[in-house]
């Protein structure tokens, strides 16, 4: 799945068009359609409970709650039969984290936090304009957009989010921001429950903001710059973190 | 918000329905449910056919069950013959007559006294599984995992004393079996994965990896054992 929106920066603009007498750029784009990042190396059931000193039941009740994905699970043939194996460094990154956060959480609750779909929290603007989850910066551009509001849905939350933290890295700029919050707003909830991407991009003077679904490589022409590249699926996990651990 | 009270369904003789969400689904005789189905209680005695999936509280089945999607419950128990097309995941499953599923199979507690198929991996925290009749899963991993020989002195037994081999085979047949404390009998298996790990009288195993233990009795037939 592929959701593109185009923007012309406005100040660029002027000058495109008296030099190159376009105001439409066009971006090339090359998918590659084999979801299951082969990249990644893979690792063995019985591997993985060895580096991790995990047992087997433990793995398989985390599977039950949900904590490790049903994608995660990969069957190959080998010479001793069907064996499982795993995406290696993700996995690895998620029994640390579990681990990690096992001694305050519950696993219901680490369920919800692992899982890419938004949970139904409210958060008042008080407890987000406290600058610890979000920028103030980032608040309000969010608010000069969508107005003003007392509560935040999740979604809201995780859009002002994402937004802070393209701004944060520097790599977009406030106006640009407008654009990646348009993006989020009109196609994010095409996406719900699958992992996704958001990808930030520039040509020849022109922004242009793309969600895609995760893991997926993508490419561009040669012209064309990835100004950022963000996990949603990450980021919602990294902000039920704070927002949990914000005791909110 | 209005708050709804939900209505009972009650199928006694014939009778059909699309779905929907109700308090009690109760169908006696022959029922037919065409669509998804979310209900407090569902109880089948006779015959009851849903096609989509199912999420209940708890499920009785006293009679015979087909489901076409996936079922998700509290807690289910199989008296009769339960068969679903789909996942099921549950907290507790009870099964003293013939359950059927096609894909995985999730619980804390899963509990049979009777036969099984399932065409997934049998998933449950606790195992604990009395064989009578013919057991088969794909898979099978959990904490504690126990799989005996039903004790039951009936017919079949008086039957395969004097004519052995008559009937058909008994036993459990799984690829793989991996948990933290295993014991089996009467089990047929490729590999048997563990922390301790008991080897008991009439199984048939391939290969057997442990962590801590290795209890094998001298009626059992290990190809090759290895401590990890």
């Amino acid at each position: 799945m592929l959701v593109l929106s185009r923007y012309s920066d406005a100040s660029n603009n002027n000058e495109l068009r008296s030099n190159l007498a376009i105001d439409n750029v066009t971006v090339f784009c090359y998918i590659n359609a084999e979801v299951i990042d082969m990249e990644n190396e893979l690792i063995s059931k019985k591997d993985l409970l060895e580096l991790t000193g995990i047992s087997y039941g433990q793995l398989y009740r985390w599977k039950r709650k949900l904590l490790i994905p049903e994608e995660w699970f990969v069957r190959k043939s080998t010479f001793t039969g069907q064996e499982t194996f795993f995406p290696r460094d993700r996995i690895l990154d998620r029994i640390a984290k579990i681990k990690n956060m096992k001694e305050d959480a519950s696993l219901d609750e680490l369920a919800d936090i692992l899982s890419p779909t938004p949970t139904d929290l409210q958060v008042s603007r008080s407890a987000l304009a406290d600058g610890k989850i979000v920028s103030s910066a980032a608040l309000e551009l969010y608010e000069s957009v969508s107005g003003k509001g007392d509560a935040f849905a999740f979604g809201d939350v995780l859009f002002v989010y994402l937004l802070d933290k393209m701004l944060q890295s520097g790599n977009i700029s406030g106006e640009e921001g407008k654009i990646l919050l348009s993006t989020l707003k009109e196609h994010f909830a095409s996406f719900e429950g699958q992992h996704c991407d958001v990808i930030f991009l520039r040509k020849l003077g022109v922004s242009t903001c793309l969600l895609v679904t995760a893991p997926q490589q993508i490419y561009f022409d040669d012209a064309t710059r990835v100004a950022g590249r963000l996990s949603v699926t990450s980021s919602i996990e990294e902000l039920k973190t704070k927002l949990v651990n914000g005791g909110l | 918000m209005v708050k709804q009270v939900k209505a009972d369904l009650r199928i006694n003789g014939l009778g059909s329905s699309s779905g929907g969400s109700f308090n009690l689904v109760q169908i006696n005789g022959k029922g037919e449910i065409n669509g998804d189905l979310e209900c407090t209680d569902l109880q089948i005695n006779g015959l009851g056919c849903i096609s989509g999936n199912v999420e209940a509280r708890s499920v009785r089945v006293a009679g015979k069950s087909e489901i076409g999607g996936d079922l998700k419950a509290g807690d289910i128990i199989v008296d009769g013959m339960a068969e679903v097309r789909g996942k099921l995941t549950a907290e507790r499953i009870e099964n003293r007559g013939a359950l059927r599923i096609s894909h995985d199979l999730g619980a804390e507690l899963f509990k049979s006294a009777g036969s099984f198929t399932i065409g997934g991996l049998l998933n449950s925290g606790k195992v604990e599984i009395d064989i009578y009749g013919s057991c088969a899963a794909r898979e099978i991993g959990g904490e504690k995992i126990e799989i005996r020989r039903g004790r039951a002195f009936g017919l079949r037994d008086f039957i395969d004393s004097v004519f052995p081999g008559l009937m058909w085979k008994r036993g459990l047949s799984v690829d793989t079996i991996e948990g933290d404390e295993i014991f089996i009998e009467d089990t047929t298996a490729k590999m048997v994965r563990g922390g301790n790990v008991k080897i008991g009288a009439g199984c048939r195993v391939d290969v057997v990896e442990y962590k801590h233990t290795l209890d094998t009795t001298s009626d059992a037939k290990v190809k090759e054992s290895r401590k990890i």
